[in-house]
């Protein structure tokens, strides 16, 4: 086994729950608005690809036991065609991994550090990611268990202080024109929900497999949970011009005005949602690379972490030529080639996978 | 002032070096390495002095440009 | 006591070496170690091997007026008095019988007296202060056990002061300490092993743990790590911490070091393993969390909300001290917006004629700071500490009036060194000091998103770190709920059922629970 560390089921939680949910409650109440205007607060609930993607993962493990999903394509469909489509899930995740980098470093130079370089930010973050991708899963599960309660923290200091400048009317009408516009906002976050294809290169290296299924659907719902309330109060609290941001939950970070003296305080704001943000870029950083490494056959992913991490922080200079481009991307193509990628092709294997073990147990009966 | 960049770039892998190198056992490891690495650096030289070139976002756009079209259309009908 | 033996082979070999070099042809490559009858013989050899010690003295009598003693000690370890008692006075006045070891034994007023056969037996019992008889015609010599040498008295420690609680602290005398354990802990099931360490020093090392509570594991494991060492001598119990722990390279200490032999109690008995070495009050405290290094025996001899309060403040001034410059550096230089306005405006007039950016300005006087305090420490107690503060005051206000620093900066070095003192171990504050510098570097070039950078490379750091296998952010990283009701909080006494949980297979309680005290029921009427 290339990776020796062993996670706890609790600590694979939380780490599916902080490698979904920072860059979602940034980018997503905006684009939400867009399609769903009002009916923004129901969207998260549609989870479909999520449910798809983890039926998908928890049934092909049972069927290939401790083998993730690049490896399991090599099962199913074949040496060279598994090692092929291993190759293009590896790809794609280095190119979502880009966007994800660009994201964040868009955020915090448009936002805080005007003056600094892009890459400045995004290669500062890839190498303190690297130091601790290289450390294995276990340190980046003991790191998603430790800044999970700093995170969900902020997030409810965010939210309690502003309930009473909340304006419930901006939720009415429910449901105006059906559950079409819900249903339409829901499309982005699909994006974000196929994400979730990540429990499927970390369950197996869980050591208290029993627990896992509960622990990574109880991550689910309160990923669902928290992008409710995120979408809700920035509906209540900023109305129609929701849309007009780029980063709503900004806005209402600078709402918070303790007794009138501590006012913009959006910075402490960016430096835990930081944290975050780093949670997920090492989830997703490690999963490239652990995916790498196995594809490769090599005996250690230790050697190709900072190797990797160059060509990440290329990958997030080279998505998107500018923000406004990007953001776009994001609510369009990259939808697609998510759920191509992560629901449409899980589930295709699976399919095929379920398919062969019916017909192996035909024929070794037969 | 590219050229610059690019030494920048050269710098930065021969520290990736100097800091992995003696400590990967195994010639596949070290290939690995060594592959990954020269990869990133060509792509990131090339990158300096062309940084226009289309990135996999704009393929993937062209693949999915139908699928994109129908949603603008979508929008357009939600924001009229 | 084998491993004694060894050690002074060894010494003795090297001793032996030295001589052969000086005097190729009288030295016999392999003399013999063993005894003769020889009375001669005997002290020849051990006069050669005390060749040019001059504190070793020879001392030639009669026993009962006819047979010739030599009795050899060295001046100043034995207690000289008790032997002219006790061995000199019944051997030389009123010994009757016949001359043979077993009759000098039963003359012989003193409690330990040991039969010695070969001279690296004879070295060692020397060494240790106690005098070695040697009788014409017999081939042993006999150690009397009666050393005596001067030890401080036992007092307070002065690093690690506390309001309410003993005041006892270890001294530098092995024996000495293990007595102060033994008075804490008088269950049989309080181990002590002994061995030397060191080839010249011959360091007495003492490991105690409480058998039934400390793991197996943990003490073969300190056992081993202990046997490894191989050195010339040691002289302090950081030698050793040095040479066994987990991680040499890491500024974060992974055994706790302490002079309290309460404290050294309390950890026994929550199962850890203590080395207690000869010639240093300090003990060696394993396993330990990062935690524990943040806790006072303070905490535990107040009330448990005067604790948990005083925990609380402590934490909250242990960030400060990490983050504290750093802060103020970030948010003067990026991030104006977050100072309220007024504040703002003073600040901005106190900097205005200060020619530095702010990063170089606190650069500058943290770097006062610290050489202050380590300049502060070498001059006697009483002048030392007001020369550290009225310097800090006077430099701080000079710096001010001429223009170098603004007085914010001079308020945020005063905080923080104030804060660094509340750590309550000497290890970690000065790691916590050094790890200061490079976050405030962060800050000045990155703000906020600097300061987090650097916090996460320090979590990288602690998160990996282990110390003799227990993960060092225990219980905060593989999280464990029941210990943490002692480190987010000081948790009342009566609630304190469980050991914490280190690593293994481990005895759970350590009281019985429900011991909640309370008024006695039908204590209402009158």
């Amino acid at each position: 086994m290339v990776e020796k560390g062993r996670i706890s089921a609790f600590q694979m939680g939380r780490m599916i729950y902080l490698a979904i949910t920072p860059t979602a409650i940034l980018t997503t109440p905006a684009i939400t608005f867009k399609f769903a205007k009002q009916d923004m607060w129901i969207s998260p609930i549609w989870a479909f690809c999520g449910l798809i993607t983890l039926y998908a993962v928890f049934r092909l493990h049972a069927i290939y036991p401790g083998r993730n999903i690049v490896q399991a394509c090599e099962a199913v469909i074949g040496r060279l065609p598994g090692k092929l489509l291993g190759a293009l899930f590896l790809l794609y995740y280095l190119y979502l991994i880009g966007i994800i980098l660009r994201e964040y470093g868009e955020f915090v130079v448009g936002s805080f550090l005007f003056t600094t370089p892009l890459i400045v930010v995004s290669g500062s973050m890839v190498l303190v990611c690297a130091i601790a991708v290289r450390g294995g899963v276990e340190i980046v599960g003991r790191f998603a268990e430790l800044l999970l309660p700093a995170f969900v923290t902020l997030f409810l200091f965010i939210i309690i202080p502003i309930i009473p400048d909340l304006r419930v009317p901006n939720m009415f009408p429910i449901m105006a024109n059906g559950i079409t516009p819900s249903l339409a906002g829901a499309f982005v976050l699909q994006t974000w929900f196929s994400e979730l294809i990540s429990a499927s290169f970390l369950l197996p290296l869980v050591a208290d497999q029993k627990k896992a299924k509960t622990s990574v659907l109880i991550a689910l719902l309160m990923i669902v949970l928290t992008l409710v309330v995120a979408n809700l109060a920035t509906l209540m609290l900023l109305g129609d011009i929701t849309g007009g941001y780029t980063y709503p939950f900004l806005i209402l970070a600078r709402y918070i005005n303790l007794a009138e003296f501590f006012t913009h305080l959006e910075a402490i704001f960016m430096a835990i949602w930081v944290l975050g943000a780093f949670v997920k870029i090492c989830v997703f950083f490690y999963v490239t690379v652990l995916g790498a490494a196995q594809w490769m056959n090599l005996s250690d992913y230790r050697p190709i972490v900072f190797p990797i991490g160059l060509l990440v922080t290329l990958s997030s200079m080279w998505v998107a030529p500018d923000l406004q481009k990007l953001t776009f991307s994001i609510s369009t193509s990259v939808t697609f080639s998510a759920m191509t990628m992560f629901v449409i092709v899980p589930m295709l294997l699976l399919c095929l996978a379920w398919v062969q073990k019916r017909w192996r147990g035909t024929a070794a009966k037969g | 002032m590219k050229w610059t960049a690019v030494l920048g770039i050269a710098a930065l892998l021969a520290l990736m070096a100097a800091y992995e190198w003696p400590k990967t056992k195994g010639k596949k490891e070290k290939t690995a390495f060594a592959a990954i690495a020269v990869l990133g650096g060509l792509l990131a030289s090339w990158l300096v002095f062309y940084p226009e070139t289309p990135g996999p976002t704009q393929c993937l756009d062209a693949l999915y440009k139908p699928l994109v079209k129908m949603i603008e259309n979508l929008t357009q009908e939600r924001s009229g | 006591m084998g491993n004694g033996k060894k050690l002074m082979k060894r010494l003795l070999r090297s001793v032996r070496q030295k001589s052969a070099n000086a005097d190729p042809q009288g030295q016999d490559p392999n003399p013999p170690t063993e005894l003769s009858a020889n009375l001669d013989e005997n002290v020849r050899m051990i006069q050669s091997i005390y060749e040019d010690c001059s504190d070793v003295i020879f001392h030639d009598f009669f026993i009962g007026g006819q047979t010739r003693a030599v009795l050899v000690y060295i001046e100043g370890l034995t207690h000289i008095e008790e032997v002219d008692r006790h061995v000199l006075a019944p051997l030389q006045q009123h010994f009757a019988l016949e001359p043979e070891l077993p009759n000098i034994r039963k003359a012989i007023a003193v409690s330990s007296i040991k039969e010695l056969k070969s001279t690296t037996d004879i070295v060692e019992q020397l060494s240790g202060g106690n005098p070695i008889l040697f009788v014409e015609g017999e081939k042993q010599g006999l150690s009397v056990g009666l050393p005596m040498w001067e030890k401080r008295a036992i007092e307070e420690p002065s690093a690690e002061s506390v309001l309410r609680g003993p005041r006892e602290g270890f001294i530098e005398s092995l024996r000495s300490n293990t007595a102060l354990l033994r008075r804490k802990i008088k269950s049989p099931n309080l181990k002590i092993k002994a061995m030397n360490i060191g080839v010249y020093s011959g360091t007495k090392i003492a490991v105690a743990y409480i058998e039934g509570i400390a793991a197996p594991a943990l003490v073969e494991e300190m056992m081993s790590r202990l046997r490894r060492i191989d050195i010339d001598g040691v002289l302090e119990s950081v030698y050793i911490e040095e040479l066994i722990e987990d991680n040499p390279t890491s500024p974060f200490p992974q055994l706790l070091s302490t002079e309290r032999p309460d404290v050294a109690s309390a950890y026994l008995l929550e199962g850890h393993v203590v080395v207690l070495v000869d010639g240093t009050p300090s003990v060696l405290v394993a396993p330990v969390t990062f935690i524990s290094l943040l806790q006072s025996p303070e905490d535990y001899y107040e009330r448990y909300v005067v604790g948990t309060a005083i925990r609380w403040l402590r934490y909250l001034f242990f960030g400060i001290s990490l983050l504290g410059p750093s802060f103020y550096v970030a948010v003067i230089t990026y991030h104006q917006e977050m100072i309220p306005t007024p504040l703002l405006l003073t600040m901005a007039k106190s900097r205005e004629q200060v020619p530095f950016p702010a990063l170089v300005e606190a650069l500058l006087m943290e770097s006062m700071f610290e050489a202050l305090r380590e300049a502060g420490a070498r001059l006697p107690k009483q002048i030392g500490t007001a020369v550290s503060i009225v310097g800090a005051l006077v430099i701080g206000q000079a710096a001010i009036a001429a223009g170098i620093v603004s007085a914010p900066m001079v308020m945020v070095v005063a905080i923080t060194g104030i804060a660094s003192f509340m750590a309550p171990r000497f290890t970690v504050g000065i790691a916590i000091r050094l790890l200061r510098f490079p976050m405030m570097l962060l800050a000045g070039f990155l703000g906020f998103l600097g300061l987090i950078l650097g916090i996460i490379v320090i979590l990288n750091h602690l998160l990996s770190l282990r110390s003799f296998g227990v993960p060092y952010m225990s219980p905060l990283a593989p999280f464990k709920s029941r210990d943490l009701r002692d480190v987010l909080a000081r948790a009342p006494r009566w609630m304190l059922n469980t050991r914490p949980h280190l690593t293994g297979k481990w005895n759970p309680y350590r009281q019985a629970p429900g011991q909640r005290p309370g008024p006695a029921k039908g204590d209402e009427g009158g």
